[in-house]
């Protein structure tokens, strides 16, 4: 009687185990936190019977999206985030009931912004050559973001993108993170790029021009810096004149911050010593003496 | 309780704490530029240090006479604190030949002590002529119109370029050989 009663008991289990669908054994697992697992049960699935059925796409959707979270590479081609896209975007398209369609979309929109925050946070530990992982990121996002929200701008958001690249990349060129040569010259290259992406994106921002003039300037400084007791004459006059164009070019884009907004004390600051570097001496008391007002009337 | 609404807890108490880190960063970062730091420019006073580099240059391109060449080699500097900052970091106590370099402010009442090269900072006033006379000192100015009588070398500044301007009869009867890399730059 007792084993009669044990084997009932042990085909009611697996019975019901087996009645379950693949979606219902994926959606275990993703509780189980096997997230893996549930996408080897859902996958073959996907291809046959549940093809069309919005709420099994919903679920591949949770069990990439949980995959991607475990793995999280930081990397715009990061498979298991495409995956969990695609799937929800599939489940959108079946015609989903309700609740899935809200599912979906949230979980959309979490996945669209996790490319901002890791293009963000590519700019908090950057390394030489991490900027193209970060506009491709960037590029993702808005990719992505625009297929919910067709109206979004993104203009402010890449404006900070590109802001925060210029200095990610002008924190490297600091001597004592010591860069090489080669590297160096590729790295204030990108500084430059970047401040001039951000001023064309917003071109009524004073900021990336006077960015740039200080990059500009900043640079030629540095190679005054650098001259030691070795140099001789004829290569101190050398590195003057570089200089010289160096300060010209600066000169250019803090007027052009200037003009945007004039009664900014940086860029005050900025023409007067980028005049007396040039040994304008006129202009250079001008914009002092406007910066002491400025100054006075606060 | 469905497997799937299951699922879903498990998931929402899992995303739960990842929105709030995540939604923290993005509610910093969403349309906000504010954040971001700007450059700082670098307040070097690039024609001083300039300056300094070339008055170094003239005292390794020069010769002076043999009386000049024993004891400390002294480069004063009189009216031109900004100078005196960049020669006092750049040049004091190195070596030019055999001699160790003495950069020091000078002032009106130190006119009986011996420069190998004086800076004047400020050509108006008369106190460096003091100087002009018949010992070996190389006198160099920051003047906007040539060299002034009594001077050897002039640095002027054009556009943020120097120009050094010599005049080589003083030099000669001072008995101050000037260097042929320099003498190619003078004018």
């Amino acid at each position: 009687m007792k084993a009669i009663r044990l084997v009932l008991i042990a085909w009611a289990v697996c019975g019901a185990a087996w009645a379950q669908s693949p979606v219902e054994r994926a959606a275990l697992l993703i509780h189980q936190g096997q997230p893996e697992a549930a996408v080897e049960v859902l996958t073959p699935a996907m291809s046959g019977v549940h093809r069309e059925n919005p709420h099994a796409w919903c679920i591949l959707g949770f069990a990439q999206k949980a995959r991607y979270y475990e793995l999280r590479t930081g990397e715009p081609e990061d498979a298991a985030r495409l995956a969990s896209m695609q799937a929800f975007q599939r489940c959108l398209q079946l015609g989903p009931n309700s609740e899935d369609a809200e599912d979906a979309r949230s979980s959309l929109e979490a996945l669209a912004k996790s490319f901002y925050q890791e293009a963000f946070a590519r700019t908090l530990q950057f390394k030489p050559g991490d900027d193209e992982v970060a506009l491709a990121l960037m590029r993702r996002y808005e990719a992505a973001w625009s297929d919910l929200h067709p109206e979004a701008d993104f203009a402010d958001l890449e404006f900070d993108l590109f802001l925060r690249l210029a200095q990610a990349n002008s924190a490297l060129l600091d001597p004592e993170v010591g860069i090489e040569e080669p590297v160096r010259q590729e790295v204030f290259e990108h500084v430059v790029a970047h401040y001039e992406q951000a001023g064309k994106v917003v071109p009524a921002d004073d900021r990336p021009f006077y960015n740039l003039a200080v990059s500009w300037y900043n640079e030629g400084v540095r190679k005054i810096r650098a001259i030691n007791r070795q140099v001789t004459l004829t290569e101190l006059m050398r590195i003057q004149a570089e200089c010289v164009s160096y300060f010209n070019r600066a000169l250019g884009y803090m007027e052009a911050a200037y003009a945007l907004s004039s009664m900014e004390p940086r860029n005050l600051n900025g023409l007067m010593i980028i005049h007396r570097a040039l040994d304008h001496q006129e202009e250079s008391a001008r914009f002092k003496a406007e910066l002491e007002a400025l100054k006075d009337r606060d | 309780m469905n497997a799937r609404i299951r699922a879903l807890l498990s998931f929402g108490a899992f995303a739960l704490a990842g929105s709030l880190i995540a939604g923290t960063v993005w509610r910093t970062l969403e349309h906000d530029a504010v954040g971001v730091q700007q450059e700082v420019i670098d307040d070097l006073n690039t024609t001083a240090t300039m300056n300094s580099w070339y008055v170094y240059g003239i005292a390794e391109g020069c010769d002076w006479p043999e009386s000049a060449r024993t004891g400390t080699f002294r480069i004063g500097v009189m009216d031109h604190p900004e100078l005196l900052k960049f020669l006092m970091s750049n040049c004091h106590m190195n070596q030019i030949g055999n001699q160790t370099i003495e950069v020091s402010g000078v002032s009106d009442a130190s006119a009986d002590a011996f420069f190998h090269i004086l800076c004047v900072g400020d050509v108006e006033s008369d106190a460096w002529k003091a100087y002009v006379g018949d010992a070996p000192t190389l006198i160099v100015t920051l003047n906007a119109s040539g060299v002034p009588e009594g001077a050897v070398v002039n640095l002027k500044n054009v556009g943020g370029r120097t120009k050094v301007m010599m005049d080589l009869e003083r030099a000669a009867k001072l008995k101050i050989s000037i260097g042929n890399e320099l003498k190619s730059w003078g004018q």
